[in-house]
C-alpha cells in the first residue's frame, strides 16, 4: 500500500515537473552588469572678508591652508573611479586680484597634480564670479587616487595704484567648490 | 527507488505558498488543522503523520520582478533590464520565502464511546520565514547616486528586512460543541534557531543645492539590525559546516530564546449546507535573550565642505584641525554602536476565514435514486486570507470548488487574487487509500509554463497514516 502511494505521488510530481519549464533565461548576463552612479560632493569653501588679508595693519598676501581628504584615496573609489570633475567658483568683491593655487599631494607631500587660477580684482566692490573647471579622466585618474591632501594657497597681487588694504577695506573673496564623481561598478571577478 | 524519489520530492518542495489557499478547509486531510485548529474532524479515529514527509510546504514569493524580467535570454541589455525593473517597483514591493517541515504530528479522538467529541492533535515542524521590502531608495541611491537626485529626499526606512528560522512544537484541542460549532485552539511553544530583523529604521539622505557651497549633505539616521543566535556561528573559529549545522540541530529543540504563541478557530454551519469557518494562527511571541547582537546607525550631519582657516592670519586651527572635527563627526554619524540588548520579535500573525456551500449528494446506484444520508459531493467557497507584515498586511481572496471523486479521492480547485497575481490557479488532490493518505497541492499553474517568470509558486505534500472512526 505504501508503496502504490508513493508511487502515486511520484506520478503527480512527475506531471508536475514535466508540465513545468523554465524558459530560455541565461544568467551569465549578470557578467555585463555595469551600474553608474554620479556623487556630487561639496568640497572646499570659504568666504574671507578684506580684512582677513590684513594683520597690524600690515597687508598680508599669501593665505594658505591644507585639507586632509582621505576619500579620494579609498579603496572604492581606486577601484571603480572612471571620471572626477572639480569646479571651483570664486567670487570676488575686493579690489585686488589673486592667483590661486591648489596642489594634489600624496601622504609623502609629493605633488600629483595642480591647478591654477586667476581670480579678477573687483574695482567698484562688485561680486565677479568666476569658475574654474578640472576633469580628471584616464591617467590622470591615479593622480587623484594618490591623492590624500590638498594644499590651497590664495596670492593676493599687488594693487595697481599702489594702495594698502587695511582693517576697513570692502569687499570679500568667497570660494566654494565641488566635486562630481563619475564610478563605473562592475561585477567583480 | 526510495531515495531517488525522495531526493525529487524535497527538491520539489523547496520551491515555493505562504498562503496556504488549498489545503484550507481541506479538512480530510490532518494538517488543515494547523491552519484552522477548529476545522471539523468529523470521522477521524487517529492519524500519525509520515515523519518528515506529512507536511512539506515552502513558498517563494515577489510582487515585483521576476528571474524572467531580468535574465530572460531576449537579447536586450540586462543593464536596461535592471534599471526599468528598479524603476518600475515601489518600496511597497517585496520578497518573501515561507518553508515549513513537519518533523513528526499525530492526534486522536477523545470522548465517550457513543460519541467522540474532542479531537486532540500535536507535533512539531520547523519554519523559516524571511520577507523583504525591496529597498527602493538605497537601489535608486547606488543606481544614479545623487547627481540627477539633487533635493530628492531618500527614504532610509525602504530598508525593512526580517528573517527568522524556527521549530514548533504544539498541542492542538479541537472540540464539537453541538450540532452547528466546532472551535479549537492549540498552544505553540517556539524555539528560535536563528533571527535577525531591521523593520523600525527611520531617517533621510538628502542633497539640497547650498547657501555657503554649492550642496548640503544632510543625514538624518536612525537605524537599527537586531540579531539573535547568528554572532556564535559567525564568530566561532571553526570553518567546518557540519559543525554548524549541529549546533543548528541541536537549537531547534531547544535554543533559549524561547516563545509561546497561540491559534484559534471556529466552524460554525449556518444550514446542512452552508458553514462558516475562521481562524487565528500564530498569534505569538518570541523573546530573544540569547546570542544577541544589535546594531545600531544613528544622529544627523549637515556637511557642506571643508572651511580651511588659513592659519597665518588668524586663529590658530588649521583646516587640517578643521576636516578633523568634521571627520569625527562623521565617524560618530557612521560608528555602528553594537549592543546585546534583549528584544521580543512578534510572529506573523495569519488570518483565514471561508464560507462554503455544499450540494449534489451521491446518487445511491442500487436505487438509482439520491442518497438520503452522507455527505455532499461537491461545495463551492471563498476564502479570505490575511498575513500581517512590517508595512501593510498580505491579503488575498480565493474561490474555491472541492469535489469529492469516489470515496477515495478529494479534489479542490482554486483561483486567488493576491499581491503576487490576479490569475493564481491552484488544484489539490487529497487520496485516501485504506489507512494511507496522500496529498498534493500547486498553485499559480498558470506560471508553470515558465518557472522563472513566476511570482510566486506553491508546491505541497504529505503523507499520512488515518484510521477513520467507522474502521
Amino acid at each position: 500500500m505504501l508503496r502504490t502511494l508513493l508511487q502515486f505521488g511520484c506520478v503527480i510530481l512527475f506531471i508536475g515537473i514535466m508540465t513545468s519549464c523554465v524558459k530560455d533565461v541565461d544568467f551569465d548576463q549578470a557578467d555585463d552588469l555595469l551600474v553608474t552612479p554620479a556623487m556630487e560632493i561639496s568640497l572646499v569653501r570659504f568666504n574671507e572678508p578684506a580684512s582677513r588679508f590684513t594683520e597690524n595693519g600690515q597687508e598680508v598676501s599669501v593665505i594658505r591652508d591644507s585639507v586632509r581628504i582621505e576619500i579620494f584615496n579609498d579603496d572604492f573609489v581606486v577601484d571603480n573611479l572612471r571620471r572626477a570633475e572639480f569646479l571651483f567658483e570664486t567670487t570676488n568683491s575686493i579690489d585686488r586680484a589673486f592667483d590661486a593655487e591648489i596642489l594634489f599631494l600624496n601622504d609623502a607631500n609629493e605633488l600629483q597634480h595642480i591647478i591654477e587660477f586667476g581670480v579678477e580684482a573687483s574695482d567698484t566692490n562688485q561680486e565677479l564670479v568666476s569658475v574654474t573647471e578640472e576633469i580628471f579622466e584616464n591617467d590622470a585618474i591615479a593622480e587623484l587616487t594618490a591623492t590624500t591632501k590638498l594644499l590651497l594657497t590664495f596670492t593676493m597681487q599687488d594693487s595697481v595704484d599702489g594702495s594698502l588694504l587695511n582693517e576697513n577695506s570692502l569687499g570679500s573673496l568667497k570660494l566654494r567648490s565641488k566635486g562630481s564623481f563619475y564610478i563605473d561598478l562592475i561585477r567583480p571577478e | 527507488m526510495t531515495r531517488i524519489s525522495l531526493t525529487i520530492l524535497l527538491f520539489s518542495c523547496l520551491a515555493y505558498s505562504q498562503n496556504k489557499q488549498v489545503l484550507y478547509g481541506f479538512d480530510e486531510i490532518p494538517q488543515s488543522l494547523l491552519i484552522n485548529p477548529g476545522a471539523t474532524m468529523t470521522n477521524k479515529d487517529w492519524y500519525m503523520g509520515i515523519p518528515l514527509l506529512s507536511h512539506v510546504h515552502a513558498n517563494f514569493g515577489t510582487t515585483g520582478v521576476s528571474v524572467y524580467d531580468l535574465f530572460a535570454d531576449d537579447g536586450k541589455d540586462f543593464n536596461q533590464k535592471l534599471r526599468t525593473a528598479i524603476n518600475g517597483m515601489t518600496n511597497s514591493d517585496f520578497f518573501s520565502v515561507n518553508q515549513q517541515l513537519e518533523i513528526f504530528s499525530g492526534g486522536f479522538s477523545l470522548g465517550s464511546s457513543y460519541e467522540t467529541d474532542k479531537f486532540i492533535s500535536f507535533g512539531m515542524y520547523q519554519e523559516t520565514d524571511m520577507f523583504i521590502y525591496f529597498p527602493k531608495d538605497y537601489a535608486v541611491l547606488a543606481l544614479e547616486g545623487n547627481q540627477s537626485n539633487i533635493d530628492r529626499v531618500f527614504d532610509l526606512s525602504d530598508l525593512n528586512v526580517s528573517a527568522e528560522l524556527i521549530s514548533v512544537l504544539h498541542v492542538g484541542f479541537n472540540k464539537k460543541m453541538n450540532e452547528k460549532l466546532t472551535y479549537g485552539i492549540r498552544g505553540k511553544f517556539y524555539s528560535s534557531v536563528m533571527n535577525f530583523s531591521s523593520i523600525k529604521n527611520r531617517g533621510t539622505f538628502v542633497t539640497r543645492n547650498g547657501e555657503d557651497n554649492f550642496y548640503d549633505h544632510i543625514f538624518d539616521l536612525d537605524l537599527a539590525l537586531r540579531t539573535s543566535g547568528l554572532k556564535s556561528l559567525l564568530d566561532d573559529s571553526n570553518s567546518d559546516a557540519s559543525n554548524d549545522i549541529s549546533t543548528l540541530a541541536k537549537r531547534l529543540l531547544f535554543s533559549g530564546n524561547v516563545g509561546l504563541g497561540l491559534d484559534l478557530g471556529f466552524t460554525y454551519d449556518l444550514s446542512d449546507r452552508m458553514s462558516i469557518d475562521a481562524s487565528l494562527q500564530d498569534i505569538g511571541f518570541i523573546f530573544q535573550s540569547k546570542d544577541i547582537e544589535n546594531y545600531e546607525l544613528n544622529g544627523t550631519l549637515v556637511f557642506d565642505g571643508i572651511n580651511p582657516i588659513f592659519p597665518e592670519t588668524g586663529s590658530g586651527q588649521t583646516a587640517e584641525d578643521y576636516w578633523e572635527g568634521v571627520s569625527d563627526n562623521f565617524e560618530e554619524l557612521f560608528d555602528l554602536k553594537e549592543t546585546t540588548t534583549q528584544y521580543v520579535t512578534w510572529r506573523p500573525i495569519k488570518f483565514n476565514s471561508a464560507i462554503r456551500y455544499s450540494f449534489g449528494k451521491k446518487v445511491d446506484e442500487e436505487c438509482n435514486c439520491i442518497a438520503e444520508t452522507g455527505d455532499y459531493l461537491n461545495a463551492i467557497g471563498a476564502q479570505l486570507f490575511a498575513v500581517n507584515r512590517p508595512k501593510h498586511p498580505q491579503l488575498a481572496l480565493t474561490a474555491y470548488y472541492y469535489r469529492r471523486l469516489f470515496d477515495q479521492l478529494r479534489f479542490k480547485a482554486t483561483y486567488t487574487l493576491d499581491s503576487f497575481s490576479y490569475k493564481n490557479v491552484g488544484v489539490g488532490v487529497s487520496a485516501h487509500l485504506g489507512t494511507m493518505n496522500v496529498y498534493a497541492m500547486v498553485d499559480n499553474l498558470f506560471e508553470f509554463q515558465n518557472l522563472a517568470n513566476a511570482h510566486s509558486v506553491s508546491l505541497q505534500l504529505g503523507f499520512n497514516l488515518i484510521i477513520d472512526r467507522d474502521e
